[in-house]
């Protein structure tokens, strides 16, 4: 990632092979343990329902690719990614530019911080998917039903807790000399914030991004209670069509999860460096 | 932190932003408008998987009715009560939308809580199969558009049954002794997925009605009998005794595992009904099975149950009333039940049965030859049976229930008329 | 300094806004439902006082899950400190492949939890399963069990799977904290002498406490209110008669559906809005505990 300090690699040096060989061994068992089930995923991808039955173990036939394109034009993943990137990306957008601005005040707030936090943080404790009824009505009371938008603003308020709370953290670190030093070069709150404090949180706020996309990108719940019509409905939403009681489609559901695995996987590959650097950057704070 | 990367994130953020926030906007704005002549009319339906069927019915009603565009959406099942109360409640549920089984016309999403119109002379009642006709009445008013009848009984792998020598048991005792032969020549006798509970409890219903007979159902619902009474326990007990002939590992197995278990031919036994004869053939095309009904204690004809699997209601708040009423009653009609019968199951009318010689056909006529008692699903009184075994009946596989406290959590929801 | 503090209101506004206008005031709308007879759909009934707590108190079923959670919560606690830190410790360091490895244990993270519950359950299964036929396949047939069928292994196999996926985020975040650990401290460390394990003991370790308290915070919450995987690998009773049954699920159970094919004679949502309650109130007790618990041993460690 360019511009990231710890990514600066001195100019081509052989890399040194490790020098304990336990620890590479258990490495080797770590991945293996976790491609296991991946493997598994991804070769239920490729197979056919009495395949699955017959030869669970085996490579499948034919590598062929029928069953992502059966289930891509069957739950019409064209229209699904085109709303999950859409929700993902403006609810995600939403929410970490309230999480920073709040965040920050907080932060920098001598009175009333604490119980400001404290507001915030309940939001992970509180049981969340008992109150979809009370939502529903007020989104359907606002009109919202029948847009992407109670959606929208839920998973940017279901992601709000989260993000001030590694912000937080984040922002008090920061020395408070940095931003009085600009306080009297006669930069606003606003232009400190702007200026200094927000190029500084570039990792943390990565990493809420990171974080609250994935989840959001993968979670079915919201979508399932607030998007109820066709047009609106997201990847996860349309592979939970193949899961039916009747008759589960495992190839299908599997060539699906697949494929909507693939860009938060290549997101995090591009990210790594970034993310990982990120992550404990905005620790909890007490 | 140079200001070159301090830059670009900056931009890149705007710009990611403004993406996302233009992006929702047209979004918003593209959902769906309809043209002026053709009016629009919402469904839900709770099978996903049901879509190719469900896709012909819509397509046959709309050269029926030009006029209207039925505008189906599609529900997983397991979360369809959620979506349905959290929509009902909230007052934006579909105009028209489909029950699994009579719990929707007098459970919570039905009439008691005034969510659904009343129907009355729109059914054609008298076409019907007097179980079903009975089952979408409530409190003088008929509240369901019936679309198919379930036949529930046990279906077999003739093959298996040929090559092992072993022939439908027809007593409780065969029963116990097909199984056992298959068990000990290596063949899973029994696909019984008792995760969610619903197999074993229609096992558990079937025996009881094999004890009852035919006028049984009346006895139960009028108080008149019992589930824990002595002559009726043994059904119980049976589900123990044949548990060692189920599929391994059966009490966490899931209901479609254990379905495709079946259909695969990886065991030799299972309780289904009508409308799963389709998702068998299409896991395994080559399926050869049989259907019976539950075999009897002593002797005497089997007997499958039958009620209602699927009716369509019509919401109290629809937008326009008479579409959705229309596209209700239509279901009904000769075309939509042959639509019906040659994709999905059972029709509910009398008058559309099965012709021609294929094997689908052959399957139907002869489920629909076998004698049915009515299902406990299909009335108030009794149907909160099922939920109090699913919920809590697991136990009689763990040893946590005897087999008269499993009968006595059933009899507990049971509210004589 | 007065500017700035009507600039921080302003700062404050749109974030307390969504979250009070969306979170926080359907939730103060919900709550007293608690304190009905409410189905979840139609009129509500009657009015029960604290009944419905009283009720979740004495709910054997709720109470067993609540302990099955505590289980979930000390095996995460274990395995998370240990595994995931080792594996962060193993990944921190430079060679050939790091990358890749990276790449790979951060990979259950991106998985949905549905996909992560379905691929699990069918794993296990004794009937489809790959986990007996490779057992078999390493010589080790003799430990081919049923599984999620048998209630003595059923939970720790649900376990397994949390475990599985929630190893990659927690080996992530010690991973990014044990980077932020000064290298001149630990090389001087070493000049003076300290074995690796002194190196670990008084120089990572206190250099991890934010990790520390991230990844517990986050782990209590994730123990507590854990649901998907769950739900999808043993059903909405906890397969198999309860042994796997995790708070999460029977509360969602009791407010939407028993099972797929139920009535919806016997949910209460009024029951399950008790439960919840109760639930809450004991994360917020552990979450705020542990919070204050770390935030107080991280200003002592500065």
């Amino acid at each position: 990632m360019p511009g990231d300090p710890t990514a600066r690699v001195p100019p081509r040096r052989r890399l040194p092979a490790p020098r304990s060989l336990p620890g590479q061994a258990l490495l080797v068992l770590a991945c293996a343990v976790v491609l296991v089930p991946c493997y598994f995923l991804v070769l239920g991808a490729f197979k056919t329902v009495p395949e699955f039955f017959s030869s669970p173990f085996s490579p499948p036939q034919s590598w062929g690719l029928d069953n992502f394109v059966e289930a891509w034009d069957e739950a019409d993943l064209t229209t699904a990614f085109r709303n999950s990137v859409l929700i993902t990306a403006t609810s995600v957008l939403l929410s970490t530019a309230c999480a920073c601005l709040a965040a920050y005040a907080i932060a920098r707030m001598t009175r009333g911080a604490n119980l400001l936090q404290t507001l915030f943080v309940a939001g992970l404790v509180l049981p969340t998917q008992l109150i979809v009824i009370a939502a529903f009505v007020e989104m359907r009371w606002l009109g919202l039903i029948g847009t992407p938008w109670p959606v929208i603003i839920l998973y940017a308020v279901y992601g709000l807790p989260l993000a001030v709370l590694l912000l937080t953290g984040f922002f008090r670190t920061l020395p408070p000399q940095l931003l009085e030093a600009a306080a009297i070069d006669g930069a606003g709150a606003w232009r400190q914030f702007a200026l200094i404090a927000l190029p500084l949180a570039r990792v943390p706020i990565f990493t809420v991004i990171l974080l609250n996309s994935v989840w959001t990108w993968n979670d079915f719940f919201v979508p399932l209670v607030f998007a109820n019509h066709e047009s609106l409905q997201t990847v996860p939403l349309a592979i939970l069509n193949f899961y039916g009681e009747n008759t589960t489609n495992y190839g299908l559901v599997f060539a699906g999860v697949t494929m909507s695995a693939i860009p938060v996987l290549a997101v995090y590959i591009l990210m790594t460096r970034q993310f990982i650097g990120g992550v404990v950057a905005g620790a909890i704070k007490g | 932190m140079n200001a070159l990367s301090r830059r670009r994130f900056l931009q890149g953020a705007g710009g990611l932003l403004a993406l996302g926030m233009t992006g929702g906007l047209t979004a918003c704005g593209g959902g769906g408008t309809s043209g002026a002549e053709v009016r629009k009319t919402t469904a839900w339906i709770y099978r996903p998987e049901y879509r190719k069927a469900i896709d012909a019915l819509v397509a046959e009603f709309a050269k029926a009715h030009p006029g209207i565009e039925v505008d189906m959406g599609y529900k997983p099942l397991a979360q369809y009560q959620t979506m349905l109360k959290t929509a009902l409640v909230g007052g934006a549920a579909p105009d028209t939308f489909a029950t699994n089984g009579a719990a929707g016309i007098w459970g919570d999403t039905g009439a008691d809580n005034d969510y659904i119109l009343p129907l009355t002379g729109k059914i054609p009642l008298d076409d019907l199969h007097p179980s079903v006709a009975k089952a979408v009445q409530y409190k003088g008013e008929v509240y369901g558009a019936p679309v198919q009848i379930f036949k529930i009984g046990v279906y077999y792998q003739k093959p298996v049954f040929e090559k092992h020598g072993v022939r439908p048991p027809t007593t409780w005792d065969e029963l116990l002794s097909v199984s056992k032969t298959l068990t000990e020549k290596g063949v899973a006798a029994w696909s019984m997925p008792a995760q969610d509970m619903i197999m074993p409890y229609f096992f558990y219903h079937l025996a009881v009605n094999s004890i009852m007979g035919a006028g049984g159902y009346e006895e139960l619902a009028t108080g008149k009998r019992k589930l824990t009474d002595a002559d009726l326990l043994p059904a119980a007990q049976l589900m123990v005794d044949m548990s060692k002939y189920f599929n391994k590992g059966y009490e966490a197995v899931a209901y479609a595992e254990g379905k495709a278990l079946f259909a695969q031919g990886k065991t030799a036994m299972v309780i289904g009904g009508s409308s799963d004869y389709s998702g068998y053939l299409e896991i395994n095309p080559q399926l050869n099975v049989g259907f019976m009904g539950f075999p009897t204690p002593k002797g005497g004809d089997p007997a499958a149950l039958s009620g209602l699997s699927m009716a369509y209601v019509v919401n109290k708040k629809a937008a326009r009333k008479d579409d959705a009423v229309a596209f209700a009653s239509w279901l009904t009609g000769v075309e939509a039940q042959k639509v019906v019968l040659a994709n999905l199951g059972l029709p509910s009318r009398k008058d559309v049965t099965p012709e021609g010689d294929d094997p689908r056909s052959t399957m139907m006529r002869s489920i629909l030859q076998v004698a049915a008692t009515p299902a406990w699903t299909d009335f108030p009184t009794t149907g909160g049976t099922s939920t109090a075994a699913y919920k809590d009946g697991a136990g009689i596989f763990s040893g946590r229930l005897s087999p008269r406290q499993f009968a006595q959590l059933l009899q507990d929801t049971i509210k004589p008329e | 300094m007065i500017r700035q503090k009507s600039a921080f209101a302003w700062f404050l506004a749109p974030a307390l806004f969504l979250y009070l206008g969306f979170l926080i005031l359907p939730m103060v709308a919900s709550l007293p439902l608690s304190l009905f007879d409410w189905s979840g759909a139609g009129p509500i009934r009657d009015f029960l006082g604290l009944d419905n707590f009283a009720a979740a108190l004495r709910d054997t079923a709720f109470l067993e899950a609540a302990l099955h959670n505590v289980w979930l919560f000390v095996a995460l606690f274990l395995f998370t400190n240990t595994v995931s830190l080792g594996l962060a410790h193993l990944l921190d360091r430079r060679y050939a492949l790091r990358d890749v490895y990276r790449a790979i244990i951060f990979l259950p993270y991106v998985l949905s939890t549905i996909a992560i519950g379905f691929i699990w359950q069918l794993m296990l299964s004794p009937s489809i399963g790959i986990l007996n036929p490779m057992l078999e396949a390493v010589g080790l047939g003799s430990l081919t069990q049923v599984w999620l069928g048998d209630p003595q292994f059923a939970l720790w196999c649900v376990i397994a799977a949390f475990a599985w996926q929630w190893n990659a985020l927690s080996t992530v975040i010690y991973l990014a904290g044990l980077q932020n650990v000064p290298k001149e401290l630990r090389e001087a460390a070493v000049s003076d002498g300290a074995g690796a394990w002194q190196v670990f003991r008084h120089v990572t370790v206190p250099a991890l406490a934010p990790s520390f308290s991230t990844v517990n915070v986050l782990l209590v919450i994730v123990a507590f209110r854990a649901f998907e995987i769950a739900y999808v690998i043993t059903g909405p009773i906890g397969a198999p008669d309860g042994a796997t049954l995790l708070m999460g699920v029977d509360i969602y159970s009791n407010a939407f559906a028993t099972s797929s094919a139920a009535s919806s004679t016997t949910t209460s949502m009024s029951y399950a809005m008790a439960q919840g309650v109760l639930l809450s109130i004991t994360l917020g007790i552990l979450a705020f505990g542990l919070l204050s618990y770390f935030g107080r041993r991280e200003r002592n460690a500065r």
